[in-house]
């Protein structure tokens, strides 16, 4: 599914964002990427993302090296991934409804099949019911999950989180990584990026470390 | 706001073009009654005069001759030129009978005219031929100097127009700056991204021009009363043309399509810069 070949970032003004990094995640796998502040899981997760572009090496996407890909067809690459962000990125002129909504109108969905699919991932993340409300009238475990419903509202086969629970008090922590592996129960490719080492420790999934741009471990 | 900078913009080379299409027609007018001057030698008697009249009158390229008497023409001038008293120490009148010819074709016909002209001044008794277009022509000139100034203001206002959309579109941009990456994160392609904005472009260009049109009429309207009655001074019944429709469909074509334009070269700068 995702595969990093000897992949390299180098920011300008020279900073090494990401040095020789190798991995692999398969299909349906679920994971943890851990490591100190400023030791590149942002960069990585911008790779994937087709955010940022690697030096050097390649990010292979389903069979895909998205680091090759041309502009044009970097919107059709993200529609494959499902993105978590620790902030949200919520809109929040929007209800909850059109914010979740959002991915399938730009894939040009008819209005039915988006009810319908809104309906069905709002459920999923037990939010059904406060389609009209405004996220900011939510709480913040609920926005993540607002967030979490748009993520897989369009079925994509792999999952992004940063940092999913960096705002979140424990509890509602290990409810977010149960809804994840939920997902990849039924088959979606997950890859959170933590530094919540206790709650990866408790979960034991396959985590893999970054140290100052190095993969120092990838156990699983 | 940017409507009705928009609209003012606009509204000064819509409206010149409109003076100078109303100063055209102005001219246009005059050319109707252009007529020549044909001065006789002072031996043709007034009985001559009326035969050549009478002569040039069956000639097919002029349409009509009116004979000015000599005596005639210097009674009138004495009442009216004030020089009452100088003009009776003359011992003769020293003005020569005088045939006015409106001629077939107008001034757009110069090289006929000139025809006229040249076969008049062959014939016997005929001092003078005079046709006094050189004012007209200047005056045309000047028009033709003017229209292209309109197009060189057009041009530049239409560059200040493409800059005041480009702006007010690059603000909405960094305003909703969260909204479109967020787009961006969830595969929105650019042409997505991009058609609000090319909406709000379009809107801005239409609006503008709508409002140009009404501001370039509604001063028509203001200065026309003024006009009319200057016009009636000099005896001439004039009235200002509002703008034709057929322009005013151009100008808002023209000002929706520096709308899209400029929000189109914004935001897709914008995103270019955006995708690395």
């Amino acid at each position: 599914m995702l595969q990093f070949i000897n992949v390299s970032k180098r920011y300008p003004g020279g900073i090494d964002a990401l040095k020789n990094v190798n991995f692999e995640l398969s299909n349906g796998e679920m994971a943890f990427l851990t490591g100190h502040s400023g030791a590149g899981k942002s960069t990585l997760l911008k790779l994937i993302a087709i955010l940022e572009r690697s030096t050097q090496g390649q990010v292979m996407l389903d069979n895909q090296n998205i680091g090759r890909i041309s502009k044009r067809n970097i919107p059709y690459a993200r529609r494959k991934i499902g993105m978590i962000f620790q902030d949200h990125r919520l809109l929040h002129d929007h209800t909850v409804f059109d914010n979740v909504a959002l991915p399938l109108i730009i894939a040009g969905i008819d209005r039915h099949e988006i009810k319908r699919r809104v309906r069905a991932a709002l459920d999923k993340v037990s939010l059904l019911g406060k389609e009209k409300r405004y996220p900011i009238t939510l709480s913040g475990g609920e926005q993540q999950r607002i967030g979490i419903a748009r993520a897989v509202v369009n079925r994509p086969p792999m999952i992004l989180a940063d940092e999913p629970t960096g705002n979140l008090d424990p509890a509602l922590s290990e409810e977010i990584i149960q809804l994840f592996e939920q997902f990849n129960r039924v088959g979606v490719t997950v890859l959170i990026a933590s530094h919540d080492v206790p709650l990866i420790q408790r979960m034991g999934y396959r985590t893999l470390q970054l140290s100052n741009g190095e993969m120092v471990q990838h156990s699983g | 706001m940017t409507v009705s900078v928009i609209a003012i913009t606009l509204s000064l080379p819509s409206g010149l073009l409109v003076s100078v299409n109303n100063i055209q027609s102005l001219s246009g007018q005059i050319d109707l009654n252009n007529n020549i001057s044909v001065f006789l030698r002072q031996s043709v008697t007034l009985k001559q005069a009326k035969i050549l009249s009478d002569s040039l009158q069956r000639d097919p390229k002029i349409i009509e001759t009116n004979l000015i008497d000599k005596n005639a023409a210097l009674e009138e001038f004495r009442q009216y030129s004030g020089f009452g008293t100088a003009i009776s120490v003359l011992a003769s009148n020293p003005l020569p009978h005088v045939i006015q010819i409106t001629p077939l074709h107008s001034i757009d016909n110069q090289i006929s005219l000139r025809l006229l002209v040249s076969e008049l001044k062959q014939r016997p008794n005929i001092q003078l031929v005079q046709m006094d277009m050189g004012w007209l022509d200047r005056l045309n000139g000047i028009l033709n100097v003017a229209q292209r100034g309109v197009t060189i203001i057009t041009i530049l206002l239409g560059l200040a127009v493409l800059l005041i959309i480009s702006n007010t579109i690059r603000l909405e941009l960094q305003n909703r700056h969260d909204e479109i990456d967020i787009m961006r994160l969830v595969g929105a392609t650019h042409a997505f991204i991009m058609r609000p904005f090319l909406y709000s472009g379009f809107w801005y260009g239409f609006l503008g021009g709508i409002f140009a049109c009404i501001l370039v009429n509604l001063s028509v309207w203001l200065i026309d009363g003024p006009t009319s009655s200057l016009a009636m001074l000099y005896n001439n019944s004039f009235n200002l043309a509002f703008m034709p429709l057929i322009h005013a469909v151009l100008w808002v074509t023209f000002s929706v399509f520096l709308g899209i334009i400029g929000a189109w070269i914004v935001v897709s700068r914008y995103l270019n810069e955006l995708e690395s």
